[in-house]
């Protein structure tokens, strides 16, 4: 469905975001994880046609994002969560999403009306409908955002850091909401949140430094760490600095760290069952050693 | 068609904004008024002392009678006489209100800035349309505004001039008058707010911020007035208000038999262009297209600017 090779983008001469990335992106929902910085944005905009990529190639249902057709082509199907969400504080809810629903070309207005009503019910936003977007809260934007998105029956669904920002409530029911739609549609989402992942994605890239360093399915990349994943608890000594921590807590016998390496054999290490995120981890790790 | 519904929608919304963020609008229109007000009054005033005029006395009808007119004749020519004035004295406040208008533009510089500021436009870039389209309705929806709030000020100009008239010298405004400015508001007001509102749009889009606009937005409009005054200017100066081609075209065809009685009587106001150059409605056709062309040039070269700098 979606096919990267070779991907380079540079900004101006210095700053290389993607450094040669090949994927292979097939229909449901795919993670993109990596730390800030790491290209995700860089790489989900190229996908969307609103950045020229500097070298490489990139298919989208079979359509070159590169050219002028193909990024209209690709356009006509896609839904889109940028990053930083902007609305015009001016309109109301319905406002906004009648707007680019028009300009999504859904231009019918029965069909149209059909389609506002329901993703305005899909992101609980019915009874705000017409309340200006000055008076949103960050949560209620954000879910404005996603409406936009789910406009025009998408074929693919871009969303970029969907949940930074929401309360934990909103977090559950972003991740359900885009589950759900991963059955229609192919959807890509890009965090830096391993939990959002590890929740709801069936495949996944790590994407550091412009590089990819892992592609394959959660339970892959958390079979690396097993047996690398433990839990001490120290009275005040320092750790190896081999260890890296993923946690910390205070006990009344001390500290208790999850801790991802090889301990020393006199620690009290007890193996534990690894996750996405000792996974995640992990790989940094292994890449900032290398 | 379905690009022809983009491009309205851009443009609806380009309006109601202009109407929501209504502050400039509010303030310009109020400026215009202002400003038209101020001018009208002179005026006004000399038309109230010229207006005694349409009183007969005997000492009045033999003044007549050395110009070979009777009372009857006067009274027939006066109406249009009385309009040849109003058209010559109303013409600096009818310059006014357009040139007020013209801000209106200028401020349409923050049109586009305001969707980088807002943050929108990424979400934009992100459907189907293109920089033609986006551009074209933010164009249309700012024009749509501008003529709309133009029409507005037009009306209240004549509803006030009528009101003055009226109620003042118990005489209204007379219908070769109105004319005169209805053709003058469509042949040369309206395209000189449409080259603004183009100019002041498309400079916009060099900018990411609307207060980084505002001042290139007002350099660019003003600019782009000077440039018109002097491309398009009229081939006979002297005459208040008269600014270009299009006015000066229109003039010459208003020149009508009552100006010959106002010189015979040798009346302070005349707008006789007897023996002055003339103006054919090709030179006006030329300046209509030479308008399109930089239009249409000025369009091309920032679509090409979206499509290189944000690949739009």
């Amino acid at each position: 469905m979606i096919t990267i090779s070779q991907l380079t983008k540079t900004y101006g001469k210095k700053v290389q975001a993607l450094r040669g990335v090949d994927l292979e992106i097939g229909a449901g929902m795919f993670g993109l994880v990596g730390p800030n910085g790491a290209g995700k944005t860089t790489l989900m905009r190229i996908m969307a046609g609103l950045l020229r990529p500097t070298s490489g190639k990139v298919s989208v249902l079979g359509n070159d994002v590169t050219t002028g057709r193909g990024k209209k082509a690709v356009k006509e199907v896609l839904g889109y969560l940028p990053q930083e969400l902007g609305l015009y504080p001016d309109l109301s809810a319905l406002e906004f999403l009648e707007y680019v629903a028009l300009l999504k070309g859904v231009t019918d207005k029965v069909e149209r009306k059909k389609q506002l009503d329901e993703t305005l019910e899909l992101v609980g936003l019915t009874q705000d409908a017409r309340r200006r977007l000055r008076t949103y809260s960050g949560g209620m934007k954000r879910r404005v955002g996603i409406a936009q998105a789910l406009l025009g029956q998408p074929q693919l669904l871009i969303v970029d850091e969907p949940t930074s920002g929401l309360d934990p409530e909103e977090r559950v029911r972003l991740r359900n909401l885009l589950a759900e739609m991963a059955v229609r549609c192919t959807v890509i989402l890009s965090t830096h949140i391993v939990e959002d992942i590890s929740q709801s994605c069936s495949d996944l890239a790590v994407i550091n430094a412009g590089k990819v360093l892992f592609r394959g399915d959660p339970s892959t990349l958390i079979e690396q760490v097993r047996g690398k994943v433990w839990t001490l608890t120290t009275n005040g000594e320092k750790l190896s600095q081999e260890l890296a921590v993923v946690s910390t807590w205070h006990i009344k016998d001390g500290t208790q760290y999850r801790v991802i390496g090889t301990p020393h054999p006199s620690a009290a290490a007890i193996p534990v069952e690894p996750s996405l995120e000792d996974g995640y981890l992990w790989l940094m790790q292994k890449k900032q050693d290398a | 068609m379905k690009t022809v519904r983009q491009v309205l929608a851009i443009a609806r919304t380009e309006f109601r904004f202009a109407f929501r963020r209504g502050a400039p609008v509010a303030v310009i229109t109020i400026i215009g008024l202002l400003i038209s007000a101020g001018i009208l009054v002179g005026p006004l005033t000399e038309l109230s002392a010229w207006a005694t005029n349409a009183i007969m006395t005997p000492e009045k009808i033999e003044k007549l009678a050395s110009f070979g007119l009777t009372a009857a004749e006067w009274s027939i020519y006066f109406r249009d006489g009385f309009s040849d004035i109003f058209v010559a004295s109303t013409m600096l406040a009818w310059v006014g209100i357009f040139l007020a208008l013209l801000f209106l533009p200028i401020a349409a510089s923050t049109s586009i800035p305001a969707d980088r500021q807002f943050g929108v436009s990424e979400l934009l870039r992100t459907t189907p349309i293109t920089g033609f389209d986006y551009l074209a309705g933010k164009l249309l929806g700012m024009l749509i505004t501008v003529i709309l709030i133009g029409a507005i000020m037009l009306a209240l100009f004549f509803a006030v001039t009528e009101l003055v008239l009226f109620s003042s010298l118990h005489y209204g405004l007379s219908a070769s008058a109105s004319l005169f400015l209805i053709k003058l508001s469509f042949l040369d007001g309206l395209p000189m707010l449409i080259w603004g509102t183009a100019v002041g749009v498309l400079v916009g889009v060099f900018f990411r911020t609307r207060r980084s606009a505002i001042f290139p937005g007002m350099l660019a409009g003003g600019a782009s007035l000077v440039g018109w005054a002097y491309a398009f200017r009229a081939p006979a100066q002297g005459f208040p208000g008269v600014l270009d081609l299009a006015y000066f075209y229109l003039l010459q065809n208003y020149h009508s038999s009552a100006m010959v009685l106002q010189s015979r009587i040798g009346f302070h106001y005349s707008i006789d262009l007897a023996g002055m150059p003339s103006v054919g409605i090709g030179q006006l056709a030329m300046m209509y297209l030479a308008l399109i062309a930089l239009i249409a040039l000025i369009f091309a070269f920032t679509r090409l600017w979206l499509q290189w700098k944000e690949n739009f």
